[in-house]
């Protein structure tokens, strides 16, 4: 009977993998066809594996300073804006976490509030505007640099560590920052990382933000410019950018 | 000369000098400009950017120029601006419902006043009436509507070459368009030994440069809907019984065309989900033996072209005729780049700046600046026709940044930017030729009275109906039969598309353009 079951346990484990790995399969064809697409040589039919291997569109990508200075100024933006983004983000969760702090349940609600309802697009634009924040990287670093879920999952993380450890800390004189250095953060990596791969995330995607802060198109990060170079192949006045670098030039 | 004196005589030099700059200091003003850019691709202008120092000491405007992004971005960034009263001084709009809307809120100023403070500009570009109605409100103008410069580079390519190597004759009419179709899909015209080749290549392409799309399959698809007589939107012959195209039955046979197309397998099976970049991919492999597509394109795609295709022959087909001896590849407005001043500029007094600069930007060197660079260094002229030179492309592309300002469609114009494509085989290809010869012999219908016609408020979801339901037919998704079309019809009523002809009549009759 227990081998039977077992042997039924086992072929059920056989189908759920093979329907896995298929389901894993069929996600990864976008992906390894926009690799393909990549590599393929220009002008030659693209398919799911290609035929031959050419890094010429990497090189042609490449050789654009345009983009060289976005990717430059996508990661400036997003090491900086993860790092404001966890300090701030740390500093909120941790106090609010401690049972102690006068008010808690209060801030909580407000910053509660500010997730439920948003002020909207023009409102946060005039902040930004009468900060004389405009066409500064502060605007794209300081707006939305503490996500209200982000802050709540990482102050419910804190809240589950242990209070024995804290206690036991201030019983050897450490301070609230101190415990906070020594023995929440040490014992917090997996959310720390996991809350700062979503703000590194957002940052790297931030599309619209660069669009309607920044004026000066030196400052834009790798999503915009991405998107002008999309723009200029799509264009019925394609010849006016593209065909002088990529067609022979007109005599 | 003592050293008194000489020391005296510097002094007197530097404050001179110092006078001099302050006074020029004081003269410069600070003008935000904000528009798409002309090779959204190209570099952003640095400081030293030859052109802003250019603009600089002739026009004394120092210029902040902003990129604005396309589409439903760069409208939001704009009504953003709006709302927060922080329009740019000078900025151009592509979206014309925003333009109304920025006018009712009082945001854009009147320009009326600009026009003798540039005058051979306003000569050159803001003479016609019917142009100047599509910027008029109340009475007042309130934008300056620049003509276009490039319109009707569209034609349908055919491969020269296919044509000959299959003993067939350039289709003329749907019929034949059909026939070619079929044999450059069937026959193994590039001799490869595999049936891999579309006979007509075409997407669902809503883009409004220099053509007008209509309701429906878009422009790669209105030289059909012109063989029927039905090409855009609106029937302005109609007078007192105007309506949407969509509604004459001659709509229905049309997309009853384009099914057969679908049927007999000549287009890429994947058509409605392409984009215009995969389509130029297409072409340039080598498997397209006819194909929409604009002269611009051509040129981009010329060396992708001929290194597959070394034998390979492009040429234009007369835009085919209908059963009823109609033709037109489509519909195009006569309007192009347009210029809007912010009222907080005017009131601030920048009006008389911003016609200097564009005046300046009209003609001379201002126009060969913004329009091809850097004399010498970007381009010369060779017999009058400007000729790009430069080996440094992206430092020209930043320079002409602008050049949407400039560009007047003049013939030494167009022959500077559309030049003969040399084969390596000694053939040539005279661009500029292809491009007039699209323009006229294709029985283009101007339409720019679209761009009066408002927005219906559900109006994103009528071109959904309209466009999706096409497809629906011409992929066979939906029978194309009498009851599936009236049902289709009768759709439009859930939709108060009466509504929509009704405004769009009595705007068009408001501006002139129909009876």
């Amino acid at each position: 009977m227990t081998r039977v079951r077992r042997q039924n346990d086992r072929a059920f484990d056989r189908t759920v993998n093979a329907f896995l790995i298929a389901v894993l399969l069929a996600t990864l064809i976008p992906l390894v066809y926009v690799v393909s697409v990549s590599l393929t040589p220009l002008g030659q039919t693209t398919s799911l594996l290609p035929r031959a291997v050419s890094f010429n569109a990497y090189e042609e990508l490449l050789r654009q300073p345009a983009l060289i200075r976005a990717l430059g100024n996508s990661v400036f933006l997003t090491l900086s804006g993860v790092l404001i983004s966890m300090i701030l983000t740390v500093c909120t969760a941790y106090p609010l976490s401690r049972p102690d702090l006068p008010g808690r349940k209060f801030l909580t609600g407000v910053i509660l509030f500010t997730f439920l309802f948003s002020a909207g697009l023009i409102p946060l634009y005039l902040v930004i505007r009468d900060l004389n924040l405009l066409n500064t990287y502060w605007a794209l670093l300081l707006h939305g640099a503490v996500s209200v879920y982000n802050l709540l999952v990482m102050k419910n993380f804190f809240q589950n560590l242990p209070e024995s450890l804290e206690e036991a800390a201030k019983i050897d004189g450490a301070s609230d920052l101190q415990v906070l250095w020594h023995i929440v953060l040490p014992l917090s990596k997996p959310i720390l990382l996991t809350i700062g791969l979503f703000y590194a995330v957002t940052q790297w995607n931030s599309f619209f933000e660069p669009v309607l802060y920044l004026s000066d198109a030196r400052m834009m990060p790798l999503p915009v410019v991405l998107r002008d170079i999309l723009t200029g192949l799509n264009s019925a006045e394609y010849v006016e950018s593209a065909a002088t670098t990529t067609a022979p030039r007109t005599p | 000369m003592t050293h008194l004196t000489r020391t005296t005589a510097r002094t007197l030099a530097l404050v001179t000098l110092s006078a001099l700059l302050g006074a020029h200091a004081q003269k410069a003003t600070d003008l935000s400009v904000a528009l798409y850019a002309a090779n959204p691709e190209a570099p952003a202008p640095t400081a030293g950017w030859d052109t802003g120092e250019v603009i600089r000491a002739r026009t004394g405007v120092n210029l902040k120029f902003t990129m604005l992004p396309t589409g439903a971005d760069g409208d939001n960034k704009l009504g953003s601006l709006a709302a927060a009263n922080d329009l740019p001084d000078l900025f151009e709009i592509r979206n014309r419902n925003l333009f109304y809307q920025l006018i009712r809120q009082g945001q854009v100023a009147p320009v009326s006043s600009l026009l003798p403070q540039m005058p051979q500009r306003t000569k050159a570009r803001y003479g016609n009436a019917m142009r100047n109605g599509l910027v008029n409100e109340n009475g007042q103008m309130y934008g300056l509507q620049e003509p276009a410069t490039l319109s009707r580079q569209y034609g349908i390519m055919v491969r020269q070459d296919w044509l000959e190597k299959l003993n067939l004759k350039t289709p003329t009419t749907l019929d034949e368009f059909l026939n070619v179709a079929r044999a450059f899909t069937e026959r193994d015209p590039d001799g490869n030994g595999r049936k891999d080749t579309f006979g007509y290549c075409g997407v669902i392409d809503f883009d409004t440069a220099g053509i007008l799309p209509g309701l429906g399959l878009g422009n790669h698809f209105q030289w059909v809907y012109g063989a029927y007589g039905v090409p855009g939107t609106w029937n302005y012959r109609a007078g007192a019984a105007f309506a949407a195209n969509v509604r004459n039955p001659n709509y229905r046979k049309a997309t009853e065309y384009v099914r057969k197309l679908v049927d007999a397998r000549v287009m890429d099976p994947d058509w409605a989900t392409m984009k215009r970049s995969d389509l130029r991919n297409r072409w340039q492999q080598g498997k397209c033996g006819l194909f929409f597509e604009s002269v611009g394109g051509l040129i981009a795609g010329f060396k992708n072209f001929e290194a597959n295709n070394p034998k390979g022959d492009l040429r234009f087909v007369p835009v085919p005729k209908g059963p009823s001896g109609s033709r037109s590849m489509g519909t195009f407005a006569n309007a192009g780049t347009l210029l809007v001043v912010s009222k907080k500029a005017m009131d601030a007094g920048k009006g008389p700046a911003i016609a200097k600069f564009l005046e300046w930007a009209h003609s001379g060197e201002g126009y060969f600046q913004l329009a091809f660079g850097k004399k010498g260094t970007d381009y010369t002229l060779v017999g009058g026709v400007p000729t790009v030179t430069t080996t440094n492309v992206n430092g020209r592309l930043t320079n002409t940044q602008l050049r949407f300002l400039a560009l007047n469609g003049q013939a030494a114009e167009l022959k500077g930017r559309y030049g003969t494509l040399k084969f390596s085989d000694g053939r040539s290809v005279n661009v500029y030729n292809l491009l007039m010869d699209t323009r006229r012999n294709n029985n283009w219908i101007d339409r720019s009275g679209d761009l009066v016609v408002p927005a219906a408020p559900n109006q994103a979801d009528i071109d959904r109906y309209v466009s999706e339901s096409l497809v629906q037919f011409v992929l066979g998704q939906r029978p194309l039969n009498d009851g599936n079309w009236k049902s289709f019809t009768d759709g439009l009523n859930g939709l108060n598309f009466a509504g929509y002809e009704k405004n769009a009549y009595a705007a068009l009759k408001a501006g002139g353009f129909v009876k």
